[in-house]
């Protein structure tokens, strides 16, 4: 998360100069009409695409690399799982015992179809992430009239994300300093009842933090919403590249036959 | 000169019950630099609360400007008093230095030019320009600090209340902070300041008030921080030089002097004194 935020603050490339709102605007509806195309080749270029897009800012493709490991946890479970459970026509069969399990080709085309539309969306996001600082992706969010609600949500947790995680990790110095042994199991008792403990008391601590945020939030004159600057025109360029991107979507979906 | 600040039989009880203000009463005048003083839970913080109606009076009065603080106009009152907390992570949060200090005016609903001119301004004055780029939370305790200071800066209050503006510093932090408040009194800022550093107040207040389990028990000049009995009484301790001096009556000096620049000049004229004694003899 930290790499994220202070690797994009400082990103000065084309991509980082370009008005946050087309940005936002042409990189969610890249996705929108990417993942409704149903052509493999299409997908896989459509991801070529981004990552092109990102190298010419300036991005590393390794960081791409790095967003997809981040999901696999989640999702990489569910693609894997794809295979055994639609059915369809049997191309293998693996026996563990006396349960065969079954691979159909149809649960592994489904399989591929979901991972490429999860990569388009989230490296068009992390796109998106690396070239614009948050600040900017927030002025951005609340020129397009998204609810200030959900904007203060996301900046607010963005900045005390990093005073929370610090609490934690003196709490964890705190603990070792006193002989406190982690890494054992959960279901030690002991183990148990300091991490259950600590973790209440970080809950106390943020509330408690909360407060005091907000007072000083109201002693500068905050009263439940921060005005949004005048929005500035947009530029023949801005418009132009916001154009070209849903564009290539365009036509990815339908110039690119099914394979 | 008028009394920027005047509060009158102040007192305040807590949802819980413990009763942190009982009967307070001072007046500030304009441009002075005010030292509050007392032990831990003396009910400092929350006096300092009810200087930028963040806490609305529950008995007595608060008066800003000669107008009262209430419910309609806590929010004038936070654009004349401006409050620096004691940790600048409670108050600064935005992605960006000059994010957070923009935050106030943009509160304030200023046009972009004055903002932009305000910010800056702020920013320079506490020595954070170059740094307006970067994300707060990768600067150190003493920078945050500033930003915090220069985050109130920007809504040119006439009155900034620092809650400990020294805690958690280091000597070279601590001495720009005290630079800085001395900038702003040559500005004609009142200052008013809660802490623990009876140094720092021998050094910089014109004004002590000393306040215990909610009521003052003392006020007037730097000078009360060599009262034997108040300083017990308080839970504070004699301001370094002052101690040497307490401890060594046969200098004979009167009033004990409290700063290092007192002790020379003193000392001086003491050394003065036997130098033409004993050319006399």
């Amino acid at each position: 998360m930290e790499i994220m935020l202070s690797s994009s603050t400082q990103n000065n490339s084309w991509l980082g100069r370009l008005d946050s709102r087309v940005k936002i605007v042409s990189l969610m509806g890249f996705i929108a009409i990417m993942t409704s195309a149903s052509s493999k080749p299409a997908l896989l270029l459509g991801i070529i695409f981004l990552v092109l897009l990102g190298i010419l800012a300036g991005t590393s493709p390794l960081l791409f690399i790095k967003r997809i490991l981040w999901t696999f946890p989640f999702v990489g479970f569910m693609v894997l799982l794809f295979p055994f459970v639609v059915p369809g026509t049997v191309f293998t069969k693996i026996s563990l015992g006396s349960v065969v399990l079954s691979m159909s080709h149809e649960g592994l085309s489904r399989a591929v179809m979901l991972s490429l539309r999860m990569t388009i969306g989230l490296f068009a996001l992390t796109l998106l992430a690396s070239t614009t600082s948050p600040g900017k992706l927030m002025l951005g969010l609340r020129q397009l009239h998204v609810p200030y609600i959900f904007v203060a949500v996301v900046e607010f947790t963005l900045r005390y994300i990093f005073v929370l995680l610090d609490e934690l990790k003196r709490m964890a110095l705190a603990r070792k300093a006193r002989g406190f042994e982690s890494g054992r199991s959960l279901l030690h008792w002991r183990t148990f009842f300091t991490l259950g403990n600590q973790v209440g008391i970080l809950f106390l601590r943020a509330s408690n933090r909360g407060e005091r945020i907000y007072q000083a939030m109201l002693s500068r004159g905050y009263c439940g919403e921060v005005p949004v600057k005048p929005r500035v025109g947009l530029k023949a360029l801005d418009v132009g590249w916001g154009m070209g991107v849903l564009a290539t979507a365009m036509f990815l979906k339908l110039g690119v036959g099914n394979g | 000169m008028a009394n920027v600040i005047e509060v009158k039989d102040l007192s305040f009880v807590y949802p819980d019950g413990s009763r942190a203000l009982n009967g307070i009463s001072f007046s500030i005048r304009e441009g002075s630099r005010v030292a509050i003083l007392g032990p831990n839970g003396a009910g400092k913080s929350t006096l300092l609360l009810h200087l930028n109606g963040l806490n609305l009076p529950q008995q007595g009065t608060v008066r800003v400007l000669e107008r009262k603080v209430d419910r309609k106009t806590e929010k004038w009152v936070r654009t004349v008093v401006g409050m620096v907390f004691q940790d600048p992570d409670d108050q600064v949060f935005s992605a960006t230095v000059w994010d957070d200090v923009a935050f106030g005016p943009l509160n304030m609903g200023l046009t972009d030019d004055e903002i932009v001119s305000r910010v800056k301004k702020a920013l320079q004055a506490v020595g954070m320009f170059e740094h307006r780029d970067k994300p707060p939370y990768n600067l150190s305790c003493g920078q945050k600090k500033r930003v915090a200071i220069a985050g109130v800066l920007a809504m040119e209050p006439k009155v900034i209340v620092l809650d400990e503006p020294n805690a958690f510093l280091d000597p070279a932090g601590k001495k720009q902070v005290v630079r800085i408040l001395e900038n702003l009194h040559q500005r004609g800022i009142t200052i008013i300041i809660a802490t623990h550093d009876v140094d720092l107040v021998a050094e910089w207040a014109d004004q002590v008030i000393i306040i215990k389990d909610g009521k003052i028990i003392a006020e007037g000049e730097p000078g009360l921080l060599t009262d034997k009995k108040l300083v017990e009484e308080a839970s504070l301790r004699y301001p370094l030089v002052a101690q040497i001096f307490l401890a060594m009556p046969e200098f004979k000096i009167n009033p004990v002097p409290l700063t290092v620049e007192q002790a020379i000049k003193a000392m001086r004229r003491f050394l003065n004194a036997q130098i033409s004694n004993k050319a006399i003899l």
